[in-house]
Protein backbone atom coordinates (compact mmCIF):
# COMPACT_ATOMS: atom_id res chain seq x y z
CA UNK A 1 0.00 0.00 0.00
CA UNK A 2 1.27 3.56 -0.97
CA UNK A 3 1.88 4.61 2.51
CA UNK A 4 2.75 8.40 1.19
CA UNK A 5 -0.06 10.49 -0.31
CA UNK A 6 0.37 10.69 -3.96
CA UNK A 7 -1.22 14.09 -4.58
CA UNK A 8 -1.89 17.02 -2.46
CA UNK A 9 -4.88 18.39 -1.43
CA UNK A 10 -6.95 21.44 -2.83
CA UNK A 11 -5.18 24.76 -1.35
CA UNK A 12 -8.42 25.92 -0.95
CA UNK A 13 -10.14 24.70 1.49
CA UNK A 14 -13.90 25.25 2.16
CA UNK A 15 -15.48 22.76 5.26
CA UNK A 16 -16.66 19.91 2.80
CA UNK A 17 -14.46 17.00 3.41
CA UNK A 18 -14.89 15.62 -0.37
CA UNK A 19 -14.18 18.97 -1.94
CA UNK A 20 -11.32 19.45 0.12
CA UNK A 21 -9.88 15.52 -0.72
CA UNK A 22 -7.86 15.33 -3.45
CA UNK A 23 -11.07 15.13 -5.30
CA UNK A 24 -10.84 18.36 -5.19
CA UNK A 25 -8.36 18.34 -7.85
CA UNK A 26 -10.58 17.81 -10.42
CA UNK A 27 -13.56 20.35 -10.31
CA UNK A 28 -15.33 18.54 -13.73
CA UNK A 29 -16.25 16.06 -11.24
CA UNK A 30 -16.47 16.95 -7.41
CA UNK A 31 -19.69 18.41 -7.90
CA UNK A 32 -21.52 15.45 -8.83
CA UNK A 33 -19.62 13.25 -7.13
CA UNK A 34 -20.57 15.25 -3.80
CA UNK A 35 -24.52 15.54 -4.80
CA UNK A 36 -24.38 11.67 -5.44
CA UNK A 37 -22.66 10.60 -2.07
CA UNK A 38 -24.89 12.86 -0.29
CA UNK A 39 -28.07 11.23 -2.10
CA UNK A 40 -27.50 8.23 -1.17
CA UNK A 41 -28.02 8.66 1.84
CA UNK A 42 -31.74 9.74 1.36
CA UNK A 43 -33.10 6.82 -0.26
CA UNK A 44 -36.84 6.75 0.48
CA UNK A 45 -36.10 2.71 -0.37
CA UNK A 46 -33.37 1.71 1.94
CA UNK A 47 -32.93 2.52 5.24
CA UNK A 48 -30.09 4.40 6.29
CA UNK A 49 -28.76 1.38 8.98
CA UNK A 50 -28.75 -1.04 5.78
CA UNK A 51 -26.68 1.31 3.58
CA UNK A 52 -23.96 1.99 6.30
CA UNK A 53 -23.41 -1.86 6.62
CA UNK A 54 -23.26 -2.40 2.76
CA UNK A 55 -20.56 0.50 2.89
CA UNK A 56 -18.30 -1.03 5.70
CA UNK A 57 -18.53 -4.68 4.06
CA UNK A 58 -17.06 -2.96 1.32
CA UNK A 59 -14.39 -0.42 3.03
CA UNK A 60 -13.44 -4.05 4.96
CA UNK A 61 -12.67 -5.84 1.59
CA UNK A 62 -11.40 -3.03 -0.06
CA UNK A 63 -9.74 -2.28 3.32
CA UNK A 64 -9.73 1.70 2.89
CA UNK A 65 -8.77 2.69 6.48
CA UNK A 66 -11.04 5.73 6.45
CA UNK A 67 -13.75 4.15 5.45
CA UNK A 68 -13.47 1.69 8.11
CA UNK A 69 -13.39 4.09 10.61
CA UNK A 70 -16.11 6.19 10.07
CA UNK A 71 -19.72 5.59 10.92
CA UNK A 72 -22.43 7.97 9.89
CA UNK A 73 -24.48 9.97 12.21
CA UNK A 74 -27.55 9.00 10.57
CA UNK A 75 -27.03 5.32 10.49
CA UNK A 76 -26.46 5.24 14.27
CA UNK A 77 -29.63 7.48 14.48
CA UNK A 78 -31.35 4.76 12.78
CA UNK A 79 -30.07 1.62 14.91
CA UNK A 80 -26.25 0.46 13.89
CA UNK A 81 -24.78 -0.48 16.44
CA UNK A 82 -21.02 -1.69 17.04
CA UNK A 83 -22.43 -5.32 17.59
CA UNK A 84 -24.08 -5.27 14.17
CA UNK A 85 -20.51 -3.70 12.64
CA UNK A 86 -19.32 -6.65 14.16
CA UNK A 87 -21.76 -8.94 12.28
CA UNK A 88 -20.60 -8.10 8.92
CA UNK A 89 -17.30 -9.74 9.27
CA UNK A 90 -16.96 -13.10 7.28
CA UNK A 91 -19.59 -15.37 8.55
CA UNK A 92 -22.44 -12.78 8.63
CA UNK A 93 -24.82 -15.94 6.99
CA UNK A 94 -24.46 -17.19 10.39
CA UNK A 95 -24.97 -13.94 12.55
CA UNK A 96 -28.07 -12.68 14.21
CA UNK A 97 -28.19 -10.28 11.40
CA UNK A 98 -31.71 -10.59 9.88
CA UNK A 99 -32.65 -11.76 6.70
CA UNK A 100 -32.65 -8.63 4.84
CA UNK A 101 -29.58 -7.30 6.52
CA UNK A 102 -27.76 -10.96 5.26
CA UNK A 103 -29.18 -10.66 1.62
CA UNK A 104 -28.23 -7.00 1.33
CA UNK A 105 -24.85 -8.00 2.17
CA UNK A 106 -24.76 -11.23 -0.08
CA UNK A 107 -25.43 -8.51 -2.86
CA UNK A 108 -22.47 -6.70 -1.53
CA UNK A 109 -19.88 -9.55 -2.12
CA UNK A 110 -21.29 -10.77 -5.52
CA UNK A 111 -20.30 -7.29 -6.26
CA UNK A 112 -17.31 -7.02 -4.60
CA UNK A 113 -15.87 -11.11 -5.63
CA UNK A 114 -17.63 -12.32 -8.41
CA UNK A 115 -19.93 -9.81 -9.99
CA UNK A 116 -20.22 -12.66 -13.28
CA UNK A 117 -20.75 -15.38 -11.00
CA UNK A 118 -24.02 -14.43 -9.14
CA UNK A 119 -26.23 -18.00 -8.88
CA UNK A 120 -29.68 -19.06 -9.17
CA UNK A 121 -30.29 -18.91 -5.96
CA UNK A 122 -28.44 -15.78 -4.90
CA UNK A 123 -30.77 -14.54 -7.67
CA UNK A 124 -34.00 -15.59 -6.33
CA UNK A 125 -33.11 -15.09 -2.53
CA UNK A 126 -32.66 -11.09 -4.12
CA UNK A 127 -35.97 -10.58 -6.07
CA UNK A 128 -37.61 -12.27 -2.43
CA UNK A 129 -36.22 -10.04 -0.22
CA UNK A 130 -35.58 -6.65 -2.13
CA UNK A 131 -38.55 -4.49 -4.66
CA UNK A 132 -36.84 -3.38 -7.53
CA UNK A 133 -36.49 -0.02 -6.08
CA UNK A 134 -34.17 -1.67 -3.09
CA UNK A 135 -32.18 -3.70 -5.14
CA UNK A 136 -31.07 -0.50 -7.38
CA UNK A 137 -30.73 1.69 -5.09
CA UNK A 138 -28.22 -0.81 -2.67
CA UNK A 139 -26.28 -1.37 -6.44
CA UNK A 140 -26.11 2.40 -7.10
CA UNK A 141 -25.06 3.35 -3.44
CA UNK A 142 -22.23 0.21 -3.62
CA UNK A 143 -20.78 1.55 -6.62
CA UNK A 144 -20.73 5.05 -5.21
CA UNK A 145 -18.90 3.28 -2.40
CA UNK A 146 -16.84 1.32 -3.79
CA UNK A 147 -15.55 3.55 -6.48
CA UNK A 148 -14.75 5.96 -3.48
CA UNK A 149 -12.68 3.75 -0.99
CA UNK A 150 -10.96 2.47 -4.64
CA UNK A 151 -9.96 5.74 -5.20
CA UNK A 152 -9.41 6.30 -1.29
CA UNK A 153 -6.34 3.87 -1.11
CA UNK A 154 -5.17 4.18 -5.18
CA UNK A 155 -4.19 7.77 -3.49
CA UNK A 156 -1.96 6.88 -0.60
CA UNK A 157 -1.31 8.28 2.28
CA UNK A 158 -3.43 5.67 3.96
CA UNK A 159 -2.66 5.14 7.91
CA UNK A 160 -2.42 1.78 9.39
CA UNK A 161 -5.06 2.28 11.67
CA UNK A 162 -7.78 5.23 12.83
CA UNK A 163 -10.04 5.22 15.70
CA UNK A 164 -13.86 5.25 14.97
CA UNK A 165 -14.91 8.18 13.95
CA UNK A 166 -18.90 9.27 13.91
CA UNK A 167 -19.42 11.98 11.26
CA UNK A 168 -22.34 13.07 9.49
CA UNK A 169 -22.48 12.83 5.41
CA UNK A 170 -20.93 15.71 3.83
CA UNK A 171 -23.42 18.28 2.62
CA UNK B 1 -33.51 -6.42 -20.75
CA UNK B 2 -31.13 -8.98 -21.46
CA UNK B 3 -27.70 -8.30 -21.81
CA UNK B 4 -26.55 -5.09 -19.62
CA UNK B 5 -23.28 -3.32 -20.72
CA UNK B 6 -22.17 0.32 -19.23
CA UNK B 7 -23.66 1.21 -21.59
CA UNK B 8 -26.71 0.55 -21.06
CA UNK B 9 -26.76 -0.47 -17.51
CA UNK B 10 -28.84 3.46 -16.72
CA UNK B 11 -32.00 1.78 -18.03
CA UNK B 12 -31.57 -1.14 -15.38
CA UNK B 13 -30.61 0.86 -12.22
CA UNK B 14 -33.62 3.60 -13.42
CA UNK B 15 -36.26 1.82 -10.05
CA UNK B 16 -33.53 3.37 -7.86
CA UNK B 17 -35.25 6.90 -8.85
CA UNK B 18 -33.34 10.23 -8.51
CA UNK B 19 -29.51 8.92 -7.68
CA UNK B 20 -29.49 6.63 -10.89
CA UNK B 21 -29.73 10.10 -12.26
CA UNK B 22 -26.69 11.26 -10.95
CA UNK B 23 -24.65 8.09 -11.24
CA UNK B 24 -25.25 8.00 -14.77
CA UNK B 25 -24.54 11.80 -14.41
CA UNK B 26 -21.31 11.43 -12.85
CA UNK B 27 -20.31 8.60 -14.97
CA UNK B 28 -20.85 10.84 -17.92
CA UNK B 29 -18.48 13.08 -16.87
CA UNK B 30 -15.08 11.23 -17.38
CA UNK B 31 -15.52 11.09 -21.04
CA UNK B 32 -15.22 14.73 -21.28
CA UNK B 33 -12.99 16.49 -19.19
CA UNK B 34 -9.26 18.08 -19.68
CA UNK B 35 -7.01 15.63 -17.73
CA UNK B 36 -7.13 12.32 -19.63
CA UNK B 37 -8.57 12.18 -23.14
CA UNK B 38 -11.51 9.97 -24.24
CA UNK B 39 -9.53 7.80 -26.54
CA UNK B 40 -6.99 6.86 -23.36
CA UNK B 41 -9.86 6.79 -20.79
CA UNK B 42 -12.03 3.78 -23.24
CA UNK B 43 -8.26 2.12 -23.62
CA UNK B 44 -8.84 1.71 -19.39
CA UNK B 45 -12.63 0.85 -19.67
CA UNK B 46 -11.85 -2.23 -22.40
CA UNK B 47 -9.03 -3.11 -19.99
CA UNK B 48 -11.24 -3.72 -17.26
CA UNK B 49 -13.49 -5.65 -19.42
CA UNK B 50 -10.84 -8.20 -20.83
CA UNK B 51 -9.78 -8.43 -16.94
CA UNK B 52 -13.65 -8.79 -15.93
CA UNK B 53 -14.02 -11.27 -18.49
CA UNK B 54 -16.96 -9.07 -19.75
CA UNK B 55 -17.33 -10.09 -23.45
CA UNK B 56 -20.36 -7.96 -23.89
CA UNK B 57 -18.83 -4.72 -22.33
CA UNK B 58 -15.94 -5.93 -24.44
CA UNK B 59 -17.64 -5.45 -27.78
CA UNK B 60 -18.85 -1.55 -27.45
CA UNK B 61 -16.94 1.20 -28.53
CA UNK B 62 -17.75 4.74 -26.44
CA UNK B 63 -19.03 6.97 -28.69
CA UNK B 64 -16.27 9.84 -27.00
CA UNK B 65 -13.46 7.68 -28.52
CA UNK B 66 -14.33 7.24 -32.29
CA UNK B 67 -10.61 8.27 -32.84
CA UNK B 68 -9.36 5.29 -30.71
CA UNK B 69 -7.81 2.72 -33.69
CA UNK B 70 -8.86 -0.11 -34.25
CA UNK B 71 -5.16 -1.46 -33.69
CA UNK B 72 -4.95 -0.43 -30.37
CA UNK B 73 -8.05 -1.99 -29.28
CA UNK B 74 -7.21 -4.67 -30.88
CA UNK B 75 -4.00 -4.51 -28.31
CA UNK B 76 -5.72 -4.54 -25.30
CA UNK B 77 -8.76 -6.46 -26.51
CA UNK B 78 -5.77 -9.75 -27.17
CA UNK B 79 -3.89 -8.73 -23.99
CA UNK B 80 -0.21 -7.70 -26.01
CA UNK B 81 -0.99 -4.10 -25.17
CA UNK B 82 2.83 -4.25 -23.01
CA UNK B 83 4.90 -5.78 -26.23
CA UNK B 84 2.82 -3.52 -28.87
CA UNK B 85 4.56 -1.08 -30.40
CA UNK B 86 1.44 1.19 -31.26
CA UNK B 87 0.93 1.98 -27.81
CA UNK B 88 2.56 5.13 -26.62
CA UNK B 89 4.56 5.07 -22.90
CA UNK B 90 1.30 7.13 -21.74
CA UNK B 91 -1.30 4.70 -22.55
CA UNK B 92 0.51 1.93 -21.79
CA UNK B 93 1.32 3.76 -18.09
CA UNK B 94 -2.71 4.36 -17.80
CA UNK B 95 -3.01 0.45 -18.39
CA UNK B 96 -0.43 -0.43 -16.21
CA UNK B 97 -1.93 1.16 -13.43
CA UNK B 98 -5.25 0.14 -14.71
CA UNK B 99 -4.02 -3.71 -14.32
CA UNK B 100 -2.67 -2.90 -10.65
CA UNK B 101 -6.29 -1.26 -9.75
CA UNK B 102 -8.59 -4.09 -10.76
CA UNK B 103 -6.38 -6.54 -8.99
CA UNK B 104 -6.18 -4.73 -5.73
CA UNK B 105 -5.58 -0.66 -5.82
CA UNK B 106 -3.13 -1.27 -2.29
CA UNK B 107 -0.78 -3.40 -4.74
CA UNK B 108 -0.18 -0.12 -7.30
CA UNK B 109 3.57 0.31 -6.65
CA UNK B 110 4.74 4.50 -5.73
CA UNK B 111 6.22 3.99 -9.04
CA UNK B 112 3.74 3.17 -11.04
CA UNK B 113 1.29 6.09 -10.02
CA UNK B 114 4.45 8.23 -10.41
CA UNK B 115 4.60 7.55 -13.74
CA UNK B 116 0.89 8.18 -14.35
CA UNK B 117 1.75 11.90 -12.19
CA UNK B 118 4.55 12.76 -14.38
CA UNK B 119 2.44 12.58 -17.16
CA UNK B 120 -0.77 13.57 -16.37
CA UNK B 121 0.01 15.79 -12.91
CA UNK B 122 -2.08 15.53 -10.00
CA UNK B 123 -5.40 15.72 -11.52
CA UNK B 124 -4.82 13.59 -13.85
CA UNK B 125 -3.96 10.38 -11.63
CA UNK B 126 -6.86 11.70 -9.50
CA UNK B 127 -9.34 12.00 -12.50
CA UNK B 128 -7.96 8.85 -13.39
CA UNK B 129 -8.74 6.69 -10.47
CA UNK B 130 -12.07 8.20 -10.31
CA UNK B 131 -13.08 7.28 -13.87
CA UNK B 132 -11.63 3.89 -13.10
CA UNK B 133 -13.29 4.02 -10.10
CA UNK B 134 -17.24 4.30 -11.95
CA UNK B 135 -16.22 1.96 -14.99
CA UNK B 136 -15.51 -0.38 -13.00
CA UNK B 137 -17.96 -0.23 -10.36
CA UNK B 138 -20.04 -0.25 -14.12
CA UNK B 139 -18.87 -3.24 -15.64
CA UNK B 140 -19.24 -4.87 -12.06
CA UNK B 141 -23.38 -3.84 -11.76
CA UNK B 142 -23.72 -4.60 -15.55
CA UNK B 143 -22.82 -8.09 -15.05
CA UNK B 144 -25.03 -8.82 -12.04
CA UNK B 145 -28.04 -7.29 -13.26
CA UNK B 146 -26.81 -9.21 -16.49
CA UNK B 147 -27.89 -11.86 -14.76
CA UNK B 148 -31.04 -10.46 -12.58
CA UNK B 149 -32.94 -9.33 -15.97
CA UNK B 150 -32.47 -12.65 -17.26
Amino acid sequence: MGLVARVSAPKTQTGNVIRDSAMGLVPETVDAFALLNKSVWKSEHVRPAMLEMVRLRNARTVNCVFCKSVRYDIAKADGLSEDKVDDIADGYEDSKLSDMEKAALAFTDAYLFDPKGVTPELKARLKATFTEAQLTTLAVALGTFNASSRCAVSLGGMPESLPIMEISVPQ
Amino acid sequence: MGTVTSFNLDRALAPAGAIAGMYADLSAKFWDQPHIAAELIELCRLDLAVMHKAMAEQAERHPAAKGLPQAKIDAVLNENWRGSALLSDSEKALLDFTEYYFMDPQSIPDEVAATVVGLFGENGLVCLVEALGFIDSRIRLALIFSTLSA
